[in-house]
C-alpha cells in the first residue's frame, strides 16, 4: 500500500530521473537538443542582447557573443542564450567592479540550452563585485572547476539552472555546482545538480538564503550551507549523494560570518549512500570526511531547526549532529590551532537545535565511516552494538562545555578583546530560553520509530562519562555509544531544558524591493510550515 | 656609458629573439580578430608611421597592437620598441607555464610615476605596461615564440587590461577579449611536455587583478611594487629604481636605498630560505591572497611585507574549500601541506594557481615544501 508520502517521493523521483535523462544519457555531444533563436535585441536602456543569432549557432559564435557581451556589460543588461547544446572554449569572468546594478543572463530552460564546458580549464562563470545577477533557464555542463561562482554579490537569484557532470561518482569532475560565496541575499530554486566531486549547491561565508526546490543529485555533498546566517532549505530532493543535506559551521577567519538560524524542512532527502569520490591529497578533512550513506548532517551551527523532512535509506544514518569536537577533539590544542578563529567569533559547539517531526526509515544499514580516525572508531563500535542510531548526537562538546573544560577560553583576557568573542558560549549550557538567550538544548522530538543516541554523555557526573588512567583521574570523554537514549533529548515539560525559540524565516531581498521567502512569495506551493511562521 | 645606453643595449639584446612560430598543431583555436565594443574606432586606424598614438592609449580599445605605435617593428619574432619605451625588470614573475616574460614601460611626457612603500606604485594617467610573452622550445636554451602581448593602460576610470594574440603569420597582433587555446610541447631537463597554452579573456585578466581598498573595488597592475623593481642591474650595477628616478619618471623616492623593501628572486641561493620562499608566493599568490583578492576566502595573506609567519601566512590554516583538506603549511612537513601539494596538482579544481598555469612549477614546489620543513613542528590536527 503506498502512503501519500511514498506517492509524492516517487513522484519526486520521475522528475529526478527525466531531468537525469535530459543530460547522462548520451557520451556528451547530445545533439538532440534543437538549437532555436529566439531573441529580439532592444538597444534602449536597460538593454537586451542577444547571444547568436538566426543565422548563426555555431559554438565559437555562442562563446565569442556571450564573452564579448560580458566585456561590456552596462547596468540592467539582459543576455539572451538560444536554445541548443553548445560546446565553450572557456570559463566566462565578470567583475562589475562595484558599479553594475542589475545582470540577466537567461536561456531557453536548463535543459534545452546548456553550455558545455569540457576542455576548458577555469570556472564556468565566475561573477564578483555587483548587486542583483539573475540566471535562469540554463544549463551549465562539464565545468573544469565551479560551475556558476558568485563573490560578492548582493542579489543573486539562480533560477530553473542546471549545473551537471554527466559521469557518475568521478574524482574527474568539477568542484561546486552552485557556488554563491560571500554574499548576500541569495536564491537558488528550482535547479538541478548533479555529479559535483564537492557541493552541488554550496552557500557560503553568506547571509539571507533561500535554497528551495532543486533536486541534488550524484554529489559528494547535495546541498551546503556553510558558515551562514539566515537560511531556508526547503521543498528540495537530495538524492544518491555521499551526504545529502549539510549545515557545516568552519573555522574559518574570513569574515566573521558563522552559521546560524538556519531551517531544513520539508525536503526529500533520500538514498544518499554514494562513495566519497572528493579524493584529493591524503589529508582527511573537508567534504572528504563525509560518511557515506548520511542523510544530513550538522556541524556545529547554532540556532538550527530541522522539521517535515522525509529522511529515507541512508545507509549510515538518518541524521549526524556534532560539534567540532568530534573532528578535532584535541582541546589543550585549540587556542593554539584556533585563537585568531575564535576571537572572530567562531564556536566550535552545536547549540540550540530542534529537530522535530520528520518521517525517518530506513531499509538496511551499511554504515560507512569516511576519512575520519575517530569516526572509523565509532562506527565499528557501533557494529559490536548492533548499529549506529537513526539520529546521531556526538555529546563531546557538551559534555566538555558542561563539565567547564572550555571556561578557559570564556577568561582568556585575548579573546575578550575581541568584539566577536562572546563568553558566554563558552560556559555550561544553559538550557533556559531567558530574554534574548535561547536555550542551548538539542532537542528531539517526533520522529517517529528513529532511535537516537549519543556517542558520550552530556552529564559530566554520569558515572560513566569520562575516560579513567590508572590512578581514576579522567583523560578525556568515554565513547559510550548509547543506541537509543531518547530521554537526553527531551525538552518541555519536566525536562529542565526550553526548546529553543524557533530560528526565524530567511528573507531575501532582490533589487531593493523583492522579497523571497517562503510563503510570502510562493505561496500556493510552500510548505504548511511558512505559512503559520512570523517572520 | 650612461645608463640609459646600457638599457638600450639590454633592449636591443631582448630584440633577437630566435625561433620560428610553429603552426603544426591541430587543436589550434584561434578567434577571427573582431573588435567587440563595435567597430575598429577610427582613431586607431589614423595612426601616423612612427609615432605613438596617444588619442588611442587614452581612449580606445584598438583591433591591432601595431595601431598603438608602441613598436617600430612587429614582425616574424623579432620587434622594436617606440624609443619613448623604457624596458623594465621584476626580481620576480607569475609562473605562467615557463613563458618568458619582458616588458617594458611608456609614460606620457613629463608624467611620474608615485612611490608607494608597499602596494602597487601610483601611475600617472596614460601609463602603458607593456608585456611580451614568449614560450621556449627548451626550458633551458635560449631559443622561444612569441606567444602575446598584453597592454595595461592607466586610464581616466582606471586600469584597462588588453590581450593581444599574434597572428599566424606573425605581422601583427590582435586584441583577443575571448582569449585563446593552444596545444604547445616544451621540453624542460630533457623531457617534453605538451600542454594547452591559455591566454586570458579580458575578463579573466580581473580574476588576479583585482583588489580592494577602502572597500572599493579597482583593477591594478601586480608587479610593479617597490620590492619588485628594487633590482640592481648586474652590467651596470645601478638600481633601476634609482635610474627611473633618475630619469625623471620615479618621483618620492626614498634617499637611503637600503630602506626600501626589496624580495629576492626565489632563484638566488645567496638570499635565505625563507626570504626565496615568500618572494615566490608574494608573486605567485599574493595578488589572491589579500585582501579584497579572488582568494582572500582562504584566510591566506601571502604578501611579502607580512613579517611573521603565522596563521595568515598559512601556519596550520585548515585549506578551505578545497575537498583535499589539510591544512596550508603544516610546520616541518612540506610533503603533507597543502601549499606544495596544490602546486605539484594540474587538475583546474585543485592546483594553485587556479588559473594561469597548466604545468608544475617543480623546482618552486620543491622550494616551498624545503622551507616547510624548516619550520618548528606543530601538530595543526591530532
Amino acid at each position: 500500500m503506498k502512503t501519500t508520502n511514498q506517492l509524492k517521493l516517487a513522484a519526486a523521483v520521475a522528475a529526478g530521473l527525466a531531468l537525469v535523462g535530459c543530460g547522462s544519457s548520451s557520451d556528451g555531444g547530445d545533439d538532440s537538443i534543437a538549437k532555436v533563436f529566439d531573441c529580439d535585441a532592444v538597444t534602449s536602456v536597460p538593454r537586451t542582447i542577444c547571444i547568436g543569432s538566426e543565422s548563426d549557432l555555431s559554438d565559437s559564435k555562442i562563446y565569442t557573443d556571450l564573452s564579448t557581451a560580458l566585456q561590456s556589460v552596462q547596468s540592467g543588461d539582459t543576455i539572451i542564450l538560444p536554445a541548443g547544446r553548445y560546446e565553450m572554449e572557456g570559463g566566462f569572468d565578470f567583475n562589475g567592479l562595484d558599479s553594475i546594478v542589475g545582470l540577466t543572463i537567461k536561456g531557453a530552460g536548463m535543459d534545452k540550452t546548456i553550455l558545455d564546458f569540457d576542455g576548458t580549464s577555469e570556472d564556468s562563470f565566475h561573477i564578483t563585485n555587483m548587486d542583483d545577477l539573475i540566471m535562469e533557464d540554463l544549463g551549465v555542463y562539464e565545468s573544469a572547476n565551479n560551475a556558476i561562482k558568485t563573490k560578492d554579490v548582493d542579489g543573486v537569484i539562480l533560477r530553473r539552472v542546471a549545473t551537471v557532470w554527466e559521469t557518475d561518482y568521478s574524482p574527474g569532475n568539477g568542484a561546486y555546482g552552485l557556488y554563491p560565496v560571500l554574499s548576500e541575499n541569495i536564491l537558488v530554486e528550482d535547479c538541478y545538480v548533479k555529479g559535483s566531486a564537492d557541493a552541488g549547491v554550496y552557500v557560503g561565508q553568506s547571509q539571507n538564503i533561500v535554497v528551495r526546490g532543486c533536486t541534488a543529485e550524484k554529489n559528494v555533498a547535495g546541498i551546503e550551507i556553510e558558515n551562514s546566517i539566515n537560511a531556508d532549505v526547503y521543498n528540495n530532493i537530495a538524492i544518491g549523494n555521499t551526504g545529502g543535506i549539510l549545515v557545516f559551521n568552519l573555522p574559518i577567519a574570513e569574515n566573521t560570518r558563522y552559521t546560524k538560524n538556519v531551517r531544513v524542512f520539508d525536503n526529500l532527502v533520500e538514498s544518499n549512500n554514494a562513495p566519497n569520490f572528493a579524493v584529493a591529497g591524503s589529508n582527511p578533512a573537508g567534504v572528504h570526511i563525509v560518511p557515506p550513506g548520511t542523510g544530513i548532517i550538522l556541524l556545529a551551527a547554532q540556532d538550527v531547526e530541522v522539521f517535515n523532512n522525509t529522511i529515507k535509506n541512508n545507509e549510515t544514518m538518518a541524521m549526524a549532529v556534532t560539534s567540532f569536537f568530534l573532528p578535532d577533539g584535541d582541546v589543550d590544542n585549540y587556542g593554539t590551532e584556533y585563537g585568531s578563529i575564535l576571537a572572530s567569533g567562531w564556536n566550535p559547539l552545536m547549540k540550540s537545535v530542534n529537530i522535530h517531526s520528520n518521517t525517518i526509515s530506513q531499509e538496511k544499514y551499511l554504515p560507512q565511516a569516511g576519512a575520519l580516525e575517530d569516526m572509523q572508531q565509532i562506527v565499528l563500535g557501533y557494529a559490536l552494538k548492533g548499529g549506529i542510531p537513526d539520529i546521531f548526537y556526538d555529546g563531546v562538546g557538551e559534555l566538555l562545555a558542561n563539565a567547564g573544560e572550555l571556561v578557559p577560553f570564556a577568561q582568556d583576557e585575548g579573546l575578550n578583546a575581541s568584539p566577536y568573542f562572546n563568553p558566554k558560549e563558552f560556559l555550561p549550557y544553559d538550557y533556559a530560553n531567558d530574554g534574548d538567550d535561547k536555550s542551548d538544548a538539542i532537542c528531539i522530538s517526533e520522529n517517529g520509530s528513529a532511535t537516537m543516541g549519543s556517542v558520550t554523555r552530556v552529564d559530566p557526573m554520569a558515572e560513566d562519562a569520562w575516560e579513567l588512567d590508572s590512578e581514576n583521574n579522567p583523560t578525556g570523554p568515554k565513547y559510550v555509544l548509547t543506541t537509543d537514549t531518547p530521554e537526553i533529548f527531551t525538552c518541555g515539560g519536566e525536562s529542565g531544558k526550553d526548546i529553543p525559540t524557533a530560528a526565524s524565516k530567511a528573507v531575501v531581498t532582490f533589487d531593493d524591493n523583492t522579497s523571497f521567502s517562503c510563503g510570502v512569495d510562493d505561496a500556493a506551493t510552500a510548505p504548511d510550515a511558512c505559512i503559520t511562521v512570523e517572520i | 656609458m650612461n645608463n640609459k645606453s646600457l638599457y638600450l643595449l639590454t633592449l636591443i639584446s631582448l630584440i633577437f629573439l630566435h625561433g620560428c612560430y610553429n603552426e603544426n598543431n591541430s587543436s589550434n583555436k584561434i578567434n577571427e580578430p573582431k573588435n567587440p565594443f563595435g567597430t575598429n574606432p577610427i582613431e586607431c586606424e589614423t595612426k601616423v608611421d612612427g609615432e605613438i598614438n596617444w588619442t588611442a592609449i587614452y581612449n580606445f580599445n584598438c583591433n591591432k597592437l601595431s595601431e598603438y605605435g608602441l613598436f617600430k617593428s612587429i614582425k616574424n619574432n623579432v620587434y622594436t620598441t617606440h624609443e619613448d619605451i623604457t624596458p623594465y625588470h621584476l626580481n620576480n614573475t607569475l609562473f605562467t607555464d615557463f613563458t618568458r616574460k619582458y616588458r617594458f614601460i611608456l609614460l606620457p611626457t613629463g608624467k611620474k610615476i608615485d612611490y608607494i612603500e608597499t602596494d602597487t606604485f601610483n601611475f600617472p594617467i596614460g601609463s602603458t605596461l607593456i608585456k611580451i610573452f614568449a614560450l621556449p622550445e627548451d626550458v633551458q636554451k635560449e631559443p622561444e615564440n612569441i606567444l602575446e602581448v598584453r597592454l595595461l593602460i592607466k586610464r581616466e576610470n582606471g586600469w584597462e587590461f588588453l590581450p593581444f594574440v599574434w597572428y599566424p603569420e606573425l605581422s601583427d597582433a590582435y586584441l583577443s577579449v575571448t582569449g585563446t587555446i593552444k596545444e604547445h610541447t616544451i621540453i624542460s631537463n630533457n623531457l617534453p611536455y605538451t600542454f594547452d597554452y591559455r591566454t586570458p579573456s579580458k575578463g579573466q585578466c580581473s580574476v588576479c587583478h583585482v583588489t580592494k581598498i577602502n572597500d572599493k573595488t579597482f583593477l591594478t597592475p601586480i608587479g610593479p611594487k617597490a620590492r619588485n623593481l628594487n633590482y640592481l642591474d648586474p652590467n651596470s650595477h645601478v638600481n633601476q629604481l634609482q635610474y627611473w628616478s633618475s630619469i625623471g619618471i620615479l618621483t618620492a623616492l626614498p634617499e637611503d636605498l637600503s630602506s626600501i623593501e626589496f624580495a629576492p628572486n626565489w632563484q638566488d641561493q645567496t638570499a635565505t630560505l625563507e626570504n626565496r620562499a615568500k618572494a615566490y608566493l608574494d608573486i605567485n599568490c599574493a595578488h589572491c591572497h589579500s585582501d579584497g583578492g579572488s582568494g582572500e576566502l582562504s584566510g591566506l595573506r601571502l604578501e611579502y611585507w607580512r613579517k611573521d609567519i603565522d596563521y595568515k601566512h598559512g601556519i596550520c590554516n585548515p585549506s578551505h574549500g578545497w575537498r583535499g583538506g589539510g591544512f596550508d603549511i603544516w610546520p616541518g612537513r612540506g610533503e603533507i601541506s597543502s601549499i606544495p601539494i596544490r602546486m605539484r596538482h594540474t587538475e583546474p579544481k585543485d592546483r594553485m594557481p587556479p588559473i594561469g598555469r597548466s604545468l608544475v612549477d617543480e623546482e618552486a614546489a620543491q622550494l616551498i615544501s624545503d622551507w616547510i620543513d624548516t619550520l618548528p613542528y606543530e601538530s595543526c590536527a591530532e
